[in-house]
């Protein structure tokens, strides 16, 4: 199995003969198996240079890279090389035809906010009491499809995801964690600063993994195409945003695996420091090699491969072959 | 009649649903297990004999092609005896586009190196009218809108490369 590859330290990347070589500041060196890696995500300050981009387009390998703050700042995504002019016609074709691109963008909100709800009854069968708005997130889903434009299923989505935020310190019951209110770019506390890494972290699992498909990343269906560069994986990380990233976060908080003191206040707000970042990476991987027996194929599937699935999905309903449901977890 | 690339040909006698894809460059998941072990092989065998030629006009890759008592002599080469079968077919096409393509007059050989077998193949009359009426039905398939269903629970599909395309 390919692996992905976190660099935290600085240093400089480097192309070693058939291999790739990382140089750190104080002078170790570090070999990285390139036929081993699915992807590159990159903590730490490096220095590259073309020869590295080269060889990493040659060994089809995806380089994501954070700021300072473990902010997402960028991929380089390589030259396409599962190329189909049919695909790419039929991906461009479901986002013009308005019927068909609300049809997908409401398949998300609604695999999103049924996957919320898995969290929250698994939670409520533990005592935590959240019947009230599990009753409330199920009303909204209902009405979703009494409506017809993107505007105002985006509005449902924005209160589903106020009622789901709202039970996290019912979930958590953690002083140091406590919700208060989403806030991004800065995360004004430690558990949004842990949901703003998390989120941004499956956006660039799904952007790996469009990348393996014949889909374009820049056509996206509920998320708007045009004012960004990639959009796609935004539509997909929604349904899992909740089954691999929250579930991580609540057990780790709830397990004491991550701490307050995992954290830093920066002049603009509040992060993750290294060392939880590493904690989170850890546990995130551990969650995305986890497999679960898959209904349809009926064989064990890793969280990870179920995001491949899924586009797999997108490209059949794109195809005009199968209507595209999204993945609900089964518990 | 339209003449198809070998390896969409190849593919359409096993499942027409892979052709279909292929036809669109809906290529499958290149990291599948089973695709590796054969670039491996691929890769492995024949290091000095082997000169792949690629004929553009026919998109066809011929793993090694020699010339003895002015014949010209085509070897496929194969992964184990379990695809002969459709190895040996397949050269037949090579065969056959060659005639009909290039009026050009070869014999094959089947090679599976894990096993030592080589093996002469020639091409039948019989042989090309199935090819002829194969070559007719993909006319008719592979244009049409909609990929050919799954061979549901087939055996083949558990060792496909597209396996969680189909099933997911």
């Amino acid at each position: 199995m390919k692996e992905s590859i976190y660099i935290f330290s600085n240093g400089r990347l480097k192309r070693k003969d058939n291999s790739l070589l990382f140089e750190t500041e104080n002078g170790d060196n570090k070999f990285i198996p390139v036929e081993n890696i699915k992807e590159i995500f990159a903590f730490g300050e490096i220095d590259l240079n073309v020869k590295v981009l080269n060889f990493l387009t040659q060994k089809e390998i995806i380089f994501h890279y954070f700021n300072y703050y473990g902010y997402y700042s960028g991929s380089f995504y390589p030259r396409e090389h599962y190329n189909s002019g049919y695909m790419i016609l039929k991906q461009t074709e479901a986002y013009l035809d308005q019927k068909n691109r609300f049809y997908l963008a409401k398949k998300f909100i609604e695999g999103a906010a049924k996957n919320c709800l898995k969290i929250l009854k698994y939670y409520d069968r533990r005592e935590k009491d959240l019947n009230k708005q599990i009753k409330e997130i199920e009303q909204l889903v209902t009405q979703l499809s009494n409506y017809e434009e993107i505007n105002q299923i985006m509005a449902i989505e924005g209160q589903i995801k106020s009622i789901y935020y709202s039970c996290f310190d019912t979930i958590i019951n953690n002083d140091d964690f406590v919700f208060d209110e989403r806030t991004k770019r800065p995360p004004k506390n430690h558990l949004n600063a842990l949901i703003s890494f998390s989120n941004s972290l499956i956006y660039t699992y799904c952007l790996s993994e469009i990348y393996k498909t014949h889909l374009d990343p820049r056509i996206g269906f509920l998320h708007t195409t045009n004012f960004r560069r990639f959009s796609l994986n935004l539509d997909i990380a929604e349904i899992f945003k909740p089954i691999i990233g929250d579930r991580t976060i609540f057990s780790m908080i709830n397990k004491n695996v991550i701490t307050y003191k995992d954290f830093e206040q920066q002049i603009n707000g509040i992060v993750l420091n290294d060392k939880g970042r590493k904690k989170f990476l850890e546990a995130l991987e551990d969650r995305l090699k986890q497999t679960i027996k898959h209904s349809k194929i009926k064989n064990n599937v890793s969280y990870r491969r179920l995001i491949r699935i899924e586009l797999y999905k997108l490209e059949k309903h794109l195809m005009d072959e199968e209507k595209y449901e999204p993945f609900i977890m089964d518990w | 009649m339209k003449t198809f690339a070998p390896s969409i040909f190849n593919a359409y006698t096993i499942c027409k649903r892979q052709a279909w894809l292929m036809m669109r460059n809906l290529t499958a998941d290149q990291d599948n297990a089973f695709l590796e072990i054969g670039r491996l092989i691929d890769e492995t065998s024949f290091e000095r004999q082997k000169k792949k030629i690629f004929l553009a006009d026919l998109e066809a890759m011929l793993d090694m092609v020699s010339k003895k008592d002015g014949i010209y002599y085509i070897a496929e080469i194969k992964k184990s005896s379990k695809t002969m079968n459709s190895g040996i077919f397949q050269l037949k096409y090579y065969l056959y586009l060659l005639k009909t393509n290039k009026g050009l007059k070869a014999r094959g050989i089947i090679k599976i190196p894990k096993e030592k077998i080589s093996k002469e193949i020639i091409l039948t009359e019989e042989d090309e009218e199935k090819i002829t009426t194969i070559l007719s039905e993909m006319n008719e398939t592979l244009f049409g809108d909609k990929p050919p269903q799954i061979l549901l629970n087939s055996k083949i599909c558990k060792v496909c490369a597209h396996f969680e395309f189909c099933y997911g």
